[in-house]
């Protein structure tokens, strides 16, 4: 089963989408009194994340299994249909950084914790593009749909128990019985459908 | 050639990928001339740069024509090879395009539009017409307009295109700063609200900035048209390095951004100055097969100048003074051809609270055509205000529309099937919203005969496709000539009912009277609140102005104004996160004052002002979530020295069982804290028996639950149906991602809070 392990200095996020997640609004630029906050943000946050992404291929027939749950619904329908093969991502920044925000917190550093937690949930979106974005490349010659997650639209959050069974001996994640929060908080499961490519004469 | 049917085709099941620079790429192999003379010069050149863009995936490349009109080879002393350049350039691109499709390339003229240059609009018009005939004619399958940064010079573009081909497919272009404004003021929403309703294909952005800087203006731009859509960044912001400009944005770098454009609905992508083969390689790869995503188009009503967009989501004054109708001398003036008497008037009437300026020219047979051009085509640069265009012959009204840079009001249309017909037309092609005139032959007198004629309105609109570019005028007839103004103002009513926006020349009523402004300004009234969206007055009228402003501040359309006021020293301090100096503040006054006084009249009321701050989106949230750090352990201090019954009031908050996701409730906690409260925090993934507990034991003024997800929001219920089962009379206060005022009382809470803000402030409700 693929995994890698990212260096989390490589997991570029773009400044207007750190800009908005951590309330800066519409302003064109983080304030100048900000930055500082900011910056410190993510060097504490460089030095606790420690970014896994790991993915799985499934083939797919007339309908779309994962292990023995069947895919289902109006978002299945729309995305992944007329797939040949559905990878399914786990990407985790691991529980130190839990633990951090947590203590930033206890000891009344707020912002400190508001902004490293605003920043991981987008760095560990981006590590998952990145790895995304990798595949498509690596896959050319098929189309990959695009890419949903459970909670999304009617693809129910329970899907989580399965992904994180699938991937419990290659990534420390747990998921939380009845609400299916995924543990550490910083996690994400998605899924992409590979299609076969009819190029469309231009 | 493809017509621009089968690319719509295209477009609806692939995006479509574009080439990179040009320009880089043959100074890259020794080529530093002006790039259009190398299609004449070294053709083999250019189409071996086209043939690499090809076989690094390109579906589309442009011709190398950018610079290619007469004005702009003017410059360069080619304009006498024209023709040869734009033929060359097109057959050369087609044959290394093969089957993949060719667009010809249009780029600006270099040139200001009067009166910020000495270019008229018709001169714009004829220099783009030229060059697109070619173009078509040689067999493009379409035609992009790139790098645009002023609204009319584009509007001409894109006129002249479509008077040579109506088939060609067709792409608009502008190119925004770093503050999401082109050139000459226009931002997104403007070019898109423009050009959507013209005969355009696709709108989109190129050049200037970098991926990541395009993007939030490439998503605002989504927003506002159905259009198809196009990016082309360049590779990051430019550099000088060593007397070159380099654009250091990588192709992977640049790449990881293909997702968001593709989030925000792109149809067609590519790159600008900057982009080589090796950009389009892996953009490729990213890109692959993927089907575009649909979108859906925010509606607005508005008109534009180049600079400014105004909205009819509130009271719209529209000045009515640019009108020569018993002012001998402007209409002296205006036949004179001066436009500098209009310029002053349009002024004043601005400085005085108009957003958009009706302009009438008298009797027109009497005014020279060209003032009229003159006087559209400069009013909306040198005032920022859109114009009302009054003009009633149909061949002025359409040069007017024409050489109008953005979205007129077009004032009016009766309610004939042929007169609306002919202007709903005209609209379509040169844009603007109209404003329908409920009257056919004379302006009724009663309520019925005007709403007899908006049904008739509303579907000859309909039919058209044309009812979102609409203002209804019940007509409004002279007191004087038994006008009968109720009538008028049931009219309003009916019509806001029905969910259209109105407006009336206002003056008409007092004609003849004593004391007209009285009688404007009671009208006026009546009919914003009957709801009444605009009335073409007049803003020189103090009273009537005034009047205006209260009426909408009493029937909450406007915030009261108030007086600014003075940041006082301990906001200051907490605000900028000083907590020495907040410290020291208290300090100060602890000389004088016993540690609750400061509490209640000092630091309550600093964090009130900083929650307002925050609600009226004057501060960010992390700004609120600092002072809130910054001033918890001055009130801890504070608190300290107080006897144990005024410590604050007890507040429990906890995040329910199976939700770990807490920054929203530290966040709450946090804010709670810092406006004086006890704060009971329960932490995260909390029992409902332990928050029961807690209740129980803490009676709290009020307990404060949050659930981030759908899986957990419903255990809010199991919380307050056990507090009840207890008899625990405890206030709910919820919030959460998942959870809204509805669902909040649907799950047994009493109070939803969306922010922290807004949680002090049910709290403050509570007690004190």
């Amino acid at each position: 089963m693929p995994k890698v392990e990212l260096d989390p200095r490589k997991i570029k996020i773009p400044g207007n989408v750190l800009k908005a997640k951590l309330g800066f609004g519409k302003v064109r630029e983080i304030p100048e009194n900000f930055k500082e906050f900011v910056m410190n943000a993510y060097e504490e946050l460089l030095k606790i994340a420690k970014p896994v992404v790991a993915w799985k291929d499934f083939e797919t027939g007339e309908s779309l299994f994962l292990n023995d749950v069947e895919l289902t619904g109006d978002l299945v329908e729309k995305h992944l249909k007329g797939s040949r093969i559905i990878t399914v991502f786990l990407a985790t920044l691991g529980k130190g950084v839990d633990e951090k925000i947590e203590k930033c917190f206890k000891k009344g550093n707020d912002l400190l914790g508001f902004f490293i937690d605003g920043i991981a949930s987008e760095m560990v979106e981006y590590a998952l593009r990145k790895v995304d974005s990798d595949l498509r490349t690596e896959r050319s010659h098929l189309e990959g749909s695009f890419r949903i997650s459970p909670g999304y639209g009617d693809l129910p959050l329970s899907l989580n128990k399965e992904i994180v069974k699938l991937f419990k001996n290659e990534v420390d994640v747990d998921v939380l019985e009845d609400s299916y929060v995924l543990v550490p908080r910083k996690t994400i499961t998605a899924l992409i459908g590979w299609r076969e490519k009819h190029e469309k004469q231009t | 050639m493809r017509n621009r049917h089968e690319i719509a085709k295209i477009l609806s099941e692939k995006v479509l990928l574009l080439d990179g620079a040009y320009g880089t790429e043959f100074m890259k192999l020794g080529y530093d001339e002006l790039p259009e003379e190398l299609n004449i010069k070294v053709p083999e050149v250019v189409f071996k740069v086209h043939k690499t863009y090809i076989e690094s995936g390109s579906d589309v490349v442009l011709t190398n024509t950018f610079g290619a009109t007469k004005m702009k080879l003017k410059k360069h002393g080619l304009e006498n090879k024209l023709d040869l350049i734009v033929r060359n350039a097109v057959r050369i691109a087609r044959k290394a395009a093969g089957e993949k499709l060719v667009f010809g390339d249009i780029g600006p003229t270099g040139e200001l539009p009067h009166p910020l240059g000495n270019v008229l609009f018709e001169q714009f018009y004829e220099n783009f017409k030229e060059t697109a005939g070619i173009m078509v004619e040689e067999g493009v399958d379409g035609i992009i307009l790139e790098t645009f940064s002023d609204i009319l010079e584009l509007k001409a573009a894109v006129l002249a295109v479509r008077d040579v081909s109506k088939d060609v497919f067709l792409v608009a272009h502008m190119t925004f700063d770093e503050n999401g404004r082109s050139l000459t003021g226009t931002d997104p929403v403007n070019f898109a609200l423009t050009f959507d309703e013209m005969e355009v294909d696709a709108l989109g952005i190129n050049c200037s900035l970098g991926p990541e800087e395009i993007l939030p203006i490439f998503q605002e731009l989504s927003q506002y048209t159905d259009k198809f859509l196009v990016v082309e960044p360049n590779a990051g912001k430019p550099v000088l390095k060593n007397g070159k400009t380099i654009y250091p944005l990588k192709p992977e770098d640049f790449a990881v951004h293909i997702d968001s454009y593709y989030e925000a609905g792109v149809n067609i992508f590519g790159g600008c100055c900057g982009t080589t083969p090796e950009h389009i390689k892996l953009f490729r790869k990213v890109l692959g097969n993927r089907r575009p995503l649909q979108r859906k188009k925010k509606k607005i009503l508005a008109a534009s100048s180049p600079s400014r967009l105004v909205t009819f989501d509130h009271f719209v004054v529209i000045g009515e003074r640019i009108n020569p109708a018993g002012r001998k001398k402007l209409w002296r003036k205006m036949q004179e051809g001066n436009v500098e008497v209009v310029m002053n008037e349009a002024k004043t009437q601005v400085e005085s609270g108009a957003e958009i300026l009706d302009v009438n020219f008298g009797i027109e047979s009497q005014v020279d055509p060209i003032y009229v051009e003159k006087v559209v085509q400069s009013l909306p640069y040198t005032t920022n205000a859109p114009l009302s265009l009054d003009v009633q012959s149909l061949n002025l009204a359409e040069k007017s529309l024409r050489v109008y840079p953005g979205r007129p009001l077009f004032n009016s249309s009766k309610v004939t099937e042929k007169e609306l017909e002919k202007k709903i037309n005209m609209l379509k092609k040169y844009g603007g919203v109209l404003i329908v005139l409920l009257m056919e032959k004379d302006i009724p007198k009663t309520f019925e005969e005007r709403r007899k004629n908006f049904e008739k309105a509303l579907k000859i609109l309909e039919e058209h496709k044309f009812l979102d570019r609409v203002l209804f005028d019940p007509g409004v007839l002279p007191l004087g000539a038994d006008g009968k103004p109720t009538e008028v103002l049931k009219t309003i009513e009916y019509i806001s009912k029905a969910g259209f926006k109105t407006t009336v020349g206002l003056s008409n009523l007092s004609f003849g009277l004593p004391d007209r402004s009285f009688y404007n300004t009671a009208f006026l009234v009546l009919g914003i609140s009957r709801g009444l969206s605009s009335a073409i007055m007049n803003p020189l009228d103090e009273s009537l102005m005034k009047t205006l402003g209260s009426t909408l501040v009493i029937l909450e359309k406007k915030e009261l104004p108030r007086a600014e006021v003075r940041e006082e020293k301990l906001v200051e301090a907490i605000l900028s996160g000083r907590k020495d100096d907040a410290e020291k503040e208290v300090e100060n006054l602890l000389k004088e004052k016993d540690p609750l006084s400061i509490i209640e009249e000092h630091l309550r009321p600093a964090m009130e002002k900083i929650g307002s701050l925050y609600d009226k989106g004057k501060i960010f949230l992390p700004q609120l979530i600092l002072a809130a750090q910054t001033v918890k352990p001055v009130f801890d201090k504070l608190t300290s020295m107080l006897p144990a019954e005024n410590q604050g009031e007890t507040f429990v908050i906890a995040t329910v069982k199976g939700d770990v996701h807490d920054i929203g409730k530290n966040i709450v906690a946090s804010v709670v804290k810092s406006s004086g409260y006890r704060v009971v925090d329960l932490g995260k993934d909390v029992d409902t028996h332990r928050i029961v507990e807690a209740v129980e034991k803490e009676k709290p003024i009020a307990l404060g639950l949050s659930a981030m997800m759908t899986t957990t929001v419903g255990r809010i219920k199991d919380v307050v149906e056990s507090l009840r089962k207890k008899g625990l009379k405890v206030p709910v206060i919820v919030g959460g991602a998942s959870l809204n005022e509805t669902l909040a009382k649907e799950l047994g809470a009493d109070y939803y809070a969306k922010n922290a803000s807004e949680a002090v402030k049910i709290l403050k409700s509570l007690g004190r």
